[in-house]
Formats: structure tokens, C-alpha cells, sequence
């Protein structure tokens, strides 16, 4: 069931009349903590289990660690903590990546002259597992270092970790922002529900129309990239790009909205990631919860900036390689995270170098990081290595492997991508509420989606990062 | 109130817009059906007769054919041929009311080929066009109240199929009524101007005729294959399909949408004329085919007995369908019979 699909809007319209129809509030988590348990049920109820079970050890481990820290037992508490790190790290390990290191071992041992016979298990990936762990790895990390109370009531937690506008597909909440959150009474008339619409409205029109619009074209390339020319190449390729951020962003434009429709507020995920200044500015605007996660939880964790020039450097690399490697058990996710990690370096070095002392070119810095950004996802995107290598080859010397073109009408698809990405950038929506009469709005909006839905394709494609 | 109002006013404007959408993607979702339906709005005043039927009708009869052997009779035809391939009762029932809505005048006589009226849809057709095609708010009812309908072993439905089945009809009517999938080929329509040789291309065709074209290796092989393995037998065992009796199957036909279909055709004053189309398979149970026969008049070409020359292997090109030779033979009895039940009073006609 994903959000674009006519049957989450049914189901997602009788959660969201029920919750505002309970006045208790402990009714409406219970609520919710169902309704978000059967929207994970729909996809394999076996994973109930699993999120039950990581929501168990954690809700435990955190309380058994903050009475370890007020006894004062440090030994104790890390303790605790290496137990919760273990069975999340443990699970994801296990679901995510046993396959791929199994079969990288092997073809190691293959090459060393050992050969060994199937290592891989026939593990399904449970969805959404790598947003959840990272949640509840946040939560024990965060009740460790002090900065949070171990939250009393099982189903807050059980609500918190399994919240379904945020369950498969981030944007990863912290427990600091979401827990105190469920303690509030809200009322229908305190949130800004036609704001939420246009935003989920936003969302829907980014994924279901341009994202999986573009996706046939984008397939094309990648499928056979050796029959394509450079230029068909550079255009799938910004296609990719397009395609990923309609999909991500859209996604989680969608499921910032229904949580505002619930009453919460989550962090934004993207803000406008392709006008970046540079790679570092890129990470800032590029999956925030993510990259945000990654920062406080993992460099800093690793020493951050603090120590010698190649400290500070293998510390960036190795957040980007394990970055690389949450999105996907794959060395291409692998060489992704190496690109931008070389590429953080690169600018941290030459920033420190160059501070005040080379004038600023208008939009080279962009372009150039839009290139970085570019030949990065080819790695991401491409099927096997073998055509990534090909297709960065064609986009950065411009040499045709092939000959075929891709068609270039589609280029209509691109249209309400940049009205919607122009008007957003200018908080067109924040700028009208209030100086337009709402009504007005709430007609806008039903035409905007008569003249969408249109351009929504038949056959509705997952999220791109429901894999990871 | 207020949020209530805010819903309203967006739903409105909703339904308005993709109002006009409709009316500007008149024949959204007929695929390569909708020059013929394009042609029958522009010029539909040329045709006294129209067939209406699935791939045996779309194969088998051929307007110019059956038009000629009227005029030799001393009548006077103008046929068309509007038949889609595959189409079931549902999707026939939604061009019927489709094509009654467009006519700028409605023709004399309607021949509609009887099919089964199957509430399912093939996990291969889920939202396609051609299932889509039919997801009026008229059809999507009668589909829904199908499922309601008594269903004998074996195809009885649990409760479980039948809510998912209702929930497919239900999302392919919001489809449809949205124009869900259309935005790129109108936008290719409006960015390459209207086709100017659309509608001659459907008169080209035979009037909506389409035999098989067997300059086509696939077409080639598949007529070799019956006629090598099964064409010596063919008769033989389709006398036995024709004599083999199978129970009654109401949800086959859905009596109700039927009947709702006759009275139709018939307030707009058009004579309707069922036709059983001349195939090799079970035979339409007697005492259905008598309750046909008491509502409608019916043309039953289902037994080889009756009608040899169609069962003939060289006038057909598989189990199912005639070749182009077998389209003359069908076209001419089929005129023929048309012709006598039309000079007989109604009342006689059972």
C-alpha cells in the first residue's frame, strides 16, 4: 500500500476520521498504534513480529540503561547499550546484508582458489527495516548520552517506532522530537490542515506523475546503457536524478502531511537539494533526517572534526561508505558513498585552502556539484558495474557508446516539476494563506489534482527507497 | 462546517475539471477501437446496422459482404462492423450505451453477439485500457451487483474474492471518471495536431471488418497449427461441444443487465437481434437459450448441424474464429437469416 494508491487514501481518510473523532488521547495512540501495525501488516504480516520484537528489546534496554545511569553503573549502561545496538544492528544485518557479505566472501575465497557453494539464504527484506532500526538505535543512543527520559508507556514507544506516515520510508524522527509530541492534546482546529493537503498534493503530483512518468525512460537507459548515445546517457541520467528526487521527496512530502493531518510535525526531508552551493550544502539539503542522523550518531560518534587533517578525513569517508551501505547491501551503493565522500574532502580541503582568497564564480560551484551529484547516481542506478562504467565514461568524455536516442517529448513530463519546485522555492503557498480567501485555495487545489491525475500512469511504481 | 465546506468546494472543482477533461478525451481507453467510434461519430448517419461482438464478430463479419448480398435481395444495407476484439458483456453493454450517445442518428438494427458477462477481471487485465474502457458509473453498478448473483460450482466466489473484486471495479470506475494514465497521450494528441486520416482508415478497413491478415508469420502459424493437428476432427468435436450439456450459468449471461440492455436498445426505438457466433465450445444451455429466445430474437449459429458450411476446417482460421473466406460465408447466411427474420411479423419470430 503506498501513499499514491487510491486504497491508502481510503485508508488513510477512516484513520484520520477516526483519530479526530476520539477525544481521549490515549485512544487515538492506541488508534493510530493499530492503524500504523495493519498498514505493516498489509505489506507481510510476518514482519509484525520483527518490529515487535525490536520494539521490545529497545523499550526495555533503555529503561535497564537509565537505572544502570542513575545507580551511576557506566559499565552497566554500556552494557545495555552495546544489547540494543547489537539486536538492531544485528537484524538489519541479518535481513540486509548477510546475502551480500556472504557473497562477496565467497567470491573472495573463489578468487584465492577456495571455491565454496551457494552461501545465500532466500531472505526476504523487510520494508522500511532500516528507517525503524535507525529510529530505535537513536533512542537507546540518545536515553545513553542523557539527553532523553526513557519514555513509560509501551505503546508510546510501540506508536514511535511503527508510526506509519513515517514507517517505510522515513523521514527517520528522533524520540526527542517525536515522544513529547503524543503527550499533547491536539485539536482538529489547531492544525494547518489545508496547508497539509497542498503539501501532500505536492507530494503526490512529485511521485505519481513526474517520478513514475519519467521511470519508463530512465529504465531504458540504464537496461542497455552500451546502445545508448552520450547525450541519450546525460539524459537519463538528470532523468534519474529527477526521478529520484520526485520519488524521495515526494514520498516524504506525502508522509510529512498525513502526520500534520494527524496532528504531528516531522522534520523536512529535502529542501531543494539540486540548487545546492556545494557538496556540503548538498548534504544539508539531501535526506536531512538521514544525513543529520549520520552526523550525530556516526561522525561525531567516530571523533567528528576533532584530531589530525586524516582523522577528520577517514571519519567523512567512512560516514559516506556507511551511508552508501544503509541504502543498499551493494558495492554500488558502496563506490556512491566513496563519491561523495571524496568529494566532501575535497571541498572541506579546498575551502580551508582557498578561504577568501579565490573569488566566487556565480553558479560554478552548483554546476560542478550537480556534475558530482550526477555521476554519482549512475553507480547508484546502474544494474550491474560494468554499466555504470560505461555510462560515466559516455557522461564525462562524451563519447557514444551506441546509437540510440531516447524520445524527447517527455521533456512535458519536467513541466510541473519546475512549476511546483519554482513555487515552492518562493513559499508561494505561505505567501497566498491568508492574502488569498481559503476557499479559493481549496478550489485551486481540486483543479490542480483533476489536471494531475491525468498524467498519473496506470501502473503505479513502489518508492525508490522502500528498497533500502 | 467549515472543513466540510473547504471538502466540497475542492470536490467540485474536481469533478468539474475532469468533466471537461472527459469531454475533451472522448474515447480515452478504446485503444485502436476508437477511429471506428471517432468515425461513427463524425459519419454514423451512413449506417443502418451495426455489429456489436467480440473477436468471432470482429473477424467474421464483413459489412461489404453482407451489404451486397441484401441489395441483391432487393434490400437496401449500410453495415458497420464495431466489434473489439476480446470484449465481454460488460464492455460490449458500455460501448452499446457509448456508441448511443455519439450516433447523430441511431441505426436501424443493432446485431449484438451474446458473451459472457464475467464480473472477473484477468490478473493480465487489471488496469488496462480496455478494462477501463467499460468502468462507466453504469457498468461499475451492474458489475457490482453481478457479483451479488447466485454462483454455482465451480466458479463460486468466497467473500473474501468478491470484496476484492468489488474494491477493483470500484478503483477502476475512479480511474476511469478521472482519465487516470491519459494525460500523455492526450498531450501527444494536442502536440501533434488530430490524425487527418484516422477515420478514413476505419472506412479502409471494410467498415470495421478485420480479417486476419496472413502475410503475418504469427497469423501463419497459428492457422498452420489448426489446420495440421486439429482441422480433420474439427467437426466431429465441435457437434459434440454443440450437443454437450452444460449447466445453466446465469452468471454468464446476468439475466438482469441483459434485459436491461434490451429495454435500452429498444426505447430508442432500434431493432436488436442477438447472435450466437459459430465457434467450436459449449453450447449455451437449452433452457437459457429458450429464455433468450423469449426476450429477444437470437440468430444461434452454434450448431454444426444446422449451419455445416461455417464449421468447415477451410473456412476456419482456429477453434474459435473464421478466416477471411469464412467471413464471406458468414457475412452471406448471415444476411440471409437477418433479411427473413426482419420480413417475419414479430409475433412470429419465436
Amino acid at each position: 500500500m503506498i501513499f499514491s494508491e487510491f486504497r491508502f487514501l481510503v485508508f488513510f481518510a477512516v484513520v484520520m476520521a477516526v483519530h479526530w473523532v476520539l477525544r481521549a488521547n490515549f485512544a487515538r495512540k492506541f488508534w493510530l498504534l493499530a492503524a500504523s501495525y495493519w498498514f505493516y501488516g498489509v505489506w507481510d504480516w510476518r514482519f509484525l513480529f520483527l518490529i515487535f520484537a525490536s520494539t521490545v528489546i529497545d523499550y526495555f534496554a533503555a529503561h535497564r540503561l537509565k537505572r544502570a545511569r542513575v545507580a551511576d553503573d557506566q559499565k552497566a549502561a554500556r552494557r545495555w547499550l552495546i544489547v540494543s545496538l547489537v539486536a538492531n544492528l544485528g537484524i538489519l544485518g541479518f535481513f540486509k546484508y548477510y546475502n551480500f557479505f556472504a557473497e562477496s566472501a565467497a567470491s573472495m575465497l573463489h578468487w584465492f582458489g577456495l571455491p565454496v557453494g551457494d552461501v545465500t539464504l532466500g531472505i526476504v527484506l523487510p520494508v522500511g527495516i532500516s528507517f525503524f532500526t535507525f529510529q530505535t538505535m537513536s533512542y537507546s543512543i540518545d536515553v545513553y548520552r542523557g539527553k532523553l527520559e526513557p519514555v513509560r508507556n509501551f505503546f508510546d514507544f510501540a506508536l514511535f517506532v511503527s508510526f506509519f506516515p513515517q514507517l517505510v520510508a522515513g523521514p527517520i524522527v528522533r524520540a526527542i522530537d517525536f515522544l513529547p509530541q503524543l503527550d499533547a492534546q491536539r485539536r482538529f482546529a489547531d492544525i494547518k490542515f489545508q496547508r497539509a493537503c497542498g503539501q501532500f498534493l505536492s507530494g503526490f503530483i512529485k511521485k505519481a506523475c513526474i517520478a513514475d512518468g519519467v521511470a519508463p525512460f530512465v529504465d531504458q537507459v540504464f537496461a542497455d546503457p552500451s546502445g545508448f548515445t552520450a547525450t541519450a546517457i546525460w539524459i537519463g541520467t538528470c532523468l534519474y536524478a529527477v526521478q529520484i528526487y520526485c520519488d524521495f521527496s515526494g514520498y516524504s512530502d506525502m508522509a510529512i502531511a498525513c502526520a500534520r493531518m494527524l496532528g504531528f510535525e516531522l522534520r523536512t526531508n529535502f529542501d531543494f537539494p539540486y540548487l545546492s552551493k556545494n557538496i556540503t550544502d548538498f548534504w544539508r539539503r539531501w535526506h536531512i533526517s538521514l544525513s543529520s542522523w549520520l552526523r550525530d550518531y556516526l561522525y561525531i560518534a567516530l571523533g567528528g572534526n576533532r584530531g589530525t587533517k586524516a582523522f577528520v578525513f577517514r571519519n567523512l569517508m567512512l560516514t559516506m561508505l556507511l551511508g552508501g551501505l544503509w541504502h543498499g547491501a551493494g558495492w554500488n551503493f558502496v563506490v556512491w558513498g566513496a563519491i561523495h565522500g571524496a568529494s566532501l574532502i575535497v571541498h572541506k580541503e579546498w575551502t580551508r585552502m582557498t578561504a577568501h582568497r579565490v573569488p566566487s564564480v556565480p553558479l560554478l560551484p552548483g554546476l560542478l556539484t550537480l556534475m558530482v551529484v550526477l555521476l554519482a547516481w549512475i553507480f547508484f542506478r546502474a544494474t550491474t558495474f560494468e554499466d555504470a562504467w560505461t555510462m560515466g565514461v559516455a557522461f564525462l568524455t562524451l563519447q557514444s557508446p551506441g546509437e540510440a536516442q531516447i524520445d524527447g517529448k517527455m521533456a512535458y513530463l519536467l513541466i510541473p516539476l519546475l512549476v511546483v519546485h519554482w513555487l515552492a522555492s518562493r513559499r508561494v503557498a505561505q505567501y497566498l494563506e491568508g492574502r488569498v480567501p481559503s476557499l479559493m485555495i481549496s478550489c485551486t487545489y481540486g483543479v490542480i489534482l483533476a489536471l494531475a491525475l491525468p498524467f498519473v500512469p496506470t501502473d503505479s511504481r513502489p518508492f525508490i527507497y522502500f528498497q533500502f | 462546517m467549515k472543513p466540510l465546506l473547504h471538502a466540497l468546494v475542492a470536490i467540485v472543482s474536481l469533478l468539474a475539471v475532469s468533466s471537461l477533461i472527459r469531454s475533451l478525451d472522448r474515447w480515452g481507453y478504446y485503444e485502436f477501437s476508437a477511429s471506428k467510434m471517432q468515425h461513427l461519430e463524425e459519419v454514423g448517419e451512413r449506417y443502418d446496422t451495426l455489429f456489436l461482438g467480440s473477436s468471432r464478430v470482429y473477424r467474421g463479419i464483413k459489412p461489404s459482404v453482407f451489404d451486397a448480398v441484401v441489395a441483391a435481395n432487393g434490400g437496401e444495407s449500410r453495415s458497420f462492423n464495431v466489434a473489439i476484439p476480446g470484449a465481454m458483456g460488460h464492455e460490449m453493454s458500455g460501448v452499446l450505451h457509448d456508441l448511443f450517445a455519439t450516433l447523430p442518428q441511431l441505426p436501424k438494427r443493432i446485431v449484438i453477439e451474446v458473451v459472457h458477462w464475467e464480473p472477473r477481471i484477468k490478473e493480465a487485465n487489471l488496469m488496462s485500457d480496455r478494462v477501463l474502457l467499460w468502468h462507466s458509473w453504469r457498468e461499475t453498478v451492474s458489475a457490482l451487483q453481478s457479483l451479488q448473483l447466485h454462483m454455482p460450482s465451480p466458479t463460486q466466489l468466497s467473500t473474501r474474492e468478491k470484496l476484492t473484486l468489488a474494491w477493483q471495479h470500484v478503483e477502476h470506475f475512479v480511474r476511469r471518471t478521472f482519465r487516470v494514465g491519459r494525460g500523455p497521450t492526450m498531450a501527444r494528441a494536442w502536440w501533434e495536431g488530430p490524425d487527418p486520416k484516422r477515420s478514413e482508415r476505419a472506412l479502409a478497413r471494410n467498415r470495421g471488418w478485420n480479417g486476419y491478415n496472413m502475410k503475418k508469420a504469427r497469423y501463419q502459424e497459428r492457422a498452420k497449427v489448426f489446420q495440421d493437428k486439429y482441422a480433420e476432427f474439427y467437426f466431429q468435436v465441435a457437434v459434440r461441444q454443440a450437443r454437450n450439456p452444460v449447466p445453466a450459468h446465469t452468471h454468464e449471461l446476468n439475466w438482469s443487465a441483459m434485459e436491461d440492455q434490451i429495454a435500452f436498445v429498444r426505447e430508442h426505438g432500434v431493432e436488436l437481434v442477438y447472435l450466437i457466433a459459430p465457434a467450436a465450445r459449449p453450447r449455451i444451455a437449452d433452457d437459457e437459450l429458450a429464455r433468450l429466445r423469449s426476450m429477444a430474437d437470437v440468430l444461434d449459429y452454434s450448431d454444426p448441424e444446422t449451419c455445416p458450411e461455417l464449421f468447415d476446417p477451410s473456412v476456419r482460421f482456429d477453434w474459435l474464429h473464421l478466416n477471411a473466406l469464412g467471413a464471406e460465408v458468414f457475412s452471406r447466411r448471415l444476411a440471409h437469416d437477418l433479411q427473413n427474420l426482419s420480413a417475419r411479423p414479430p409475433s412470429r419470430r419465436k
